[in-house]
């Protein structure tokens, strides 16, 4: 499982999560959840922009259990 | 050749006299070079605070006169009960303040301190640069905001100094002002030496100083040039409007209303979307880089008399450039509260729907997460098998909430960030 972790004010919080990664520079994700995770092991860094205010982009990480 | 003899000295008198006029900016001026340990700049205030809204209170005292009229004949049976009555009357029915959806417009007011170096120990000494005359003439004071806070300056709204004010409502917005002010240098007249008989008098009543501002997103400049016999020295207030970038958060808001008991019941959760600062690291400092530029008059001599007409002055131009502490994290951070434990790290109660739809169940105050936590602890209905509200299910440690699982004592309200 593939997990999106957004970090802002210096707290992490996990807004999305898929079988495979599916994670690109440029996607936009609902960055309210804070849903369960399970992270491990650092993928990658992405640059995203959440739905709600797409104005501001920003680098979120993917993490993989 | 009677004529000769009355023109030249006639002319020469002329010339004399019109070299010792009291309106000259100065006897002699010369540019003397650079010297940075003239003039000191200090930020020794920088106060943040919510950018202020417009204020949409109402309440019944700004009914209209038919309103009012009208409430008083359907209170004229009122409740007899005078507390709750007057508490009534000055419920706010108006609108959410809009300071309540938004978090990342701030008001930052900046107090600069201009002081000179007052070296009376140099005072008549040829190599000395200080003389009770010595005035700052020109100043530049800019603050840049480097990119890595994420922050920009969104509207100037004041620039005061000592001498004067000007609004700037732009965000690109430059000007220059020529401030007349009332003042007086020491007394209303001046009198000048009358060693060739001639008596002027000049009223020093008014003083000039030029003002001009100007703001882009990272830099903010403003500069002050004292025209005549304006020091420069003393405080400068900036006023101006910074916007963070912006980030999502969902808050809570809780609906309670009261049953024939009097007892507080919920009503439901209102979900409220917000914006707070974007900064994946919450600084304990944010600090921005202060650069001052100035002219400094000098006078060497001539410094005897309030009037500058007589000043032998000698320029010299100075920078200084420091980084200063803007504002704290607790001045930018919202005050979010949730609701948990604080034994394990955070564990903190969240609402749950889907697998896609998680949030944390957190208060935009301490008082709304307190009065959701006291309803929580006198829940009536003790046999749920976990805890719906608004179709939400309440989860703690990842786990549907039941009064068996409920940590009763060690739960209580705790900061989000």
């Amino acid at each position: 499982m593939y997990y999106l972790i957004v970090r802002n004010l210096g707290a992490p919080r996990c807004v999305d999560h898929s079988d495979k990664d599916i994670y690109e520079d440029g996607m936009s994700f609902d960055c309210t959840p804070h849903l369960e995770c399970n992270p491990k092991e650092f993928v990658k860094e992405v640059e995203i922009t959440c739905v709600e205010h797409p104005e501001d982009p920003i680098v979120a990480m993917v993490f993989r259990d | 050749m009677k004529k000769t003899a009355f023109l030249v000295p006639g002319t020469i008198l002329l010339f004399v006299l019109s070299g010792c006029t009291t309106v000259k900016r100065f006897k002699t001026a010369a540019y003397k070079g650079k010297d940075n340990e003239l003039v000191e700049v200090e930020l020794f205030n920088a106060r943040l605070s919510a950018e202020p809204v417009a204020g949409g209170e109402k309440n019944v005292w700004t009914l209209s006169a038919n309103a009012q009229t009208r409430l008083i004949q359907i209170l004229d049976e009122r409740y007899p009960d005078n507390e709750q009555f007057i508490s009534a009357l000055t419920d706010n029915y108006g609108p959410e303040d809009l300071r309540d959806t938004d978090y990342t417009l701030k008001d930052l007011r900046m107090v600069f301190t201009i002081r000179k170096s007052r070296d009376y120990a140099l005072l008549n000494k040829s190599g000395g640069r200080f003389s009770p005359a010595d005035r700052i003439e020109y100043l530049e004071l800019s603050l840049e905001i480097p990119e890595s806070s994420r922050l920009e300056f969104h509207e100037w709204n004041r620039y005061v100094t000592e001498y004067g004010a000007i609004h700037i409502a732009d965000v690109s917005f430059s000007r220059n002002l020529d401030l007349t002010l009332e003042g007086n240098m020491g007394g209303p007249d001046l009198e000048s030496g009358a060693s060739l008989g001639r008596n002027e008098r000049q009223e020093i009543s008014q003083r000039y100083l030029k003002l001009n501002g100007s703001i882009s997103d990272r830099r903010m400049v403003i500069e002050a040039e004292g025209t005549r016999e304006v020091d420069l020295t003393g405080n400068v207030t900036a006023d101006v409007s910074l916007r963070f970038d912006g980030f999502p958060e969902l808050v809570m808001v809780p609906v309670f209303v009261s049953d024939e008991d009097g007892q507080r019941i919920l009503a439901g959760l209102d979900f409220q979307n917000v914006l707070v600062p974007a900064m994946e690291n919450a600084p304990d400092t944010i600090h921005a880089d202060l650069r001052m530029r100035y002219i400094y008059r000098h006078v060497a001599d001539g410094w005897r008399t309030f009037g500058e007409w007589d000043d032998r002055v000698e320029y010299y131009q100075g920078m200084q450039v420091q980084k200063v502490p803007l504002f704290l994290k607790k001045d930018y951070l919202p005050e979010f509260y949730c609701i948990g434990t604080d034994q394990t790290g955070k564990d903190a109660l969240k609402l749950h729907k889907s697998p896609e739809k998680e949030y944390l169940l957190q208060f935009r105050n301490y008082r709304e997460a307190v009065m959701f936590l006291e309803w929580l602890q006198v829940y009536p209905d003790m046999q749920y098998d976990s805890l719906l509200i608004g179709g939400y299910e309440v989860l703690y440690e990842g786990e549907p909430l039941t009064p068996a699982s409920l940590p009763w004592n060690s739960l209580r309200v705790l900061p989000v960030f």
